[in-house]
């Protein structure tokens, strides 16, 4: 098999894993699969954590392995890399999206998920999971969560 | 030297994590007690990844005997109350800051992408307490509650630089590029820009003081870490084989 085409393959199989804590955006569009490639016979995958206290960690990399181990593919790892490390700057497009239907702010706006309101106030840097921080819409007088 | 290295930044962040986790529930407000919980998580999170450079995490964090653990005195005192936390945890957070930040130019990669990593997180554990230590600050009462907590605590809060032969004998070098005096005056001068109402001892007197530490990173372990270690490893040692 040709390692484009492998890779496309684990690509469209990983794609399917969403996140255990926001189950509304995959792995994927989270940023978390930094790389994929085939090193000496054996495939390579590279993955991110979010923040390096997070308790969903090992839950997707066994899912990955999971995935990897239903492809038939035997020779393979799934290894934690720490650097570039992994910013909420790498959620894709799609993943924002994601993000707004599960109702949590993503990184790069301060806009309530709810109402689109602007006039919101930060009210906890420190959310229920540790990606996430609490806002206060004042709007539509909803708490809503945002991405760090 | 990486493992003298490792053990010297690791313990003390699993000590203070396990120490920040005595908060859960009981914090002083919602807030601060999501705060602290989550900073505990990082902090643990932090040491297992830098115990995994050099073997397997769980074996440093229960098979060890207590004075093989080199932290800092100050970090395995009990929470007492929540000044004495925000003031211990401001000071290490920014002890901690310069270490973490000498190894993003480490010789070794490992430790490098690592330190990538953990500096992101450190950063904003760091944001908070300044936040918070200047709210406390900007009222009269803040003033006070924190003096009286510096003027009770402070030497011992300078106890973070303790350092034995083996500690000194990894600074200045390529796998850790950071000079020991440097470190401490670095830190001096950030600490009284966080606190700038606190009158500070003069710098001499501090390296003084430290040179001549023999405390818990040198073995030393007080009766609260023998309590403390009694309590975090008591889970392992009634199973050593379970598998979580």
């Amino acid at each position: 098999m040709l390692s484009g085409d492998l890779k496309e393959k684990v690509l469209e199989k990983i794609s399917k894993i969403k996140d255990p804590e926001i189950p509304t955006i995959s792995i994927l569009d989270l940023g978390l699969i930094y790389d994929i490639k085939l090193e000496n016979e054996k495939l390579l995958v590279l993955i991110r954590k979010t923040y390096s206290g997070c308790p969903a960690l090992d839950l997707i990399k066994k899912s990955i392995e999971n995935y990897l181990k239903e492809m038939n593919i035997e020779n393979f790892e799934v290894k934690w890399i720490y650097s570039p490390p992994w910013r909420s700057s790498d959620i894709t497009e799609n993943g924002r999206k994601a993000l707004k239907e599960a109702g949590i702010c993503p990184p790069d706006e301060e806009r309530c998920p709810y109402c689109n309101s602007e006039n919101v106030e930060l009210k906890s840097e420190f959310g229920p999971t540790k990606c996430r921080m609490i806002y206060y819409c004042k709007n539509c007088k909803n708490p809503f969560e945002k991405i760090r | 030297m990486l493992k003298s290295l490792i053990t010297y930044l690791a313990d003390d962040e699993i000590i203070l994590g396990y120490r920040d986790c005595e908060w859960t529930g009981v914090g002083p407000f919602l807030e601060e007690d999501l705060a602290l919980s989550s900073i505990a998580q990082d902090e643990i999170s932090h040491a297992s990844i830098l115990y995994e450079i050099i073997g397997e995490p769980d074996d440093f964090v229960y098979k060890r005997n207590p004075n093989e653990f080199k932290n800092a005195y100050i970090l395995e005192l009990e929470n007492y109350d929540y000044i004495f936390t925000l003031l211990r945890h401001l000071f290490y957070d920014e002890f901690d800051y310069i270490r973490i930040k000498s190894l993003l130019k480490s010789s070794n990669n490992e430790l490098k992408s690592r330190a990538e990593k953990i500096i992101l997180e450190e950063e904003y554990h760091l944001k908070h307490f300044r936040v918070l230590t200047k709210k406390l600050y900007q009222r009269e009462e803040g003033i006070k509650v924190l003096s009286e907590c510096l003027d009770k605590h402070l030497w011992n809060l300078f106890t973070l630089f303790e350092a034995d032969e083996e500690i000194k004998s990894i600074y200045d070098t390529d796998l850790f590029p950071l000079n020991y005096d440097e470190h401490l005056e670095m830190f001096y001068n950030v600490i009284k820009m966080d606190l700038p109402f606190y009158q500070f001892p003069e710098i001499s007197e501090i390296k003084n003081y430290v040179k001549n530490l023999k405390s818990s990173r040198s073995g030393n372990k007080s009766e609260e870490f023998i309590k403390f270690y009694e309590t975090f490893t008591e889970v392992y040692r009634i199973e050593p084989n379970a598998k979580w």
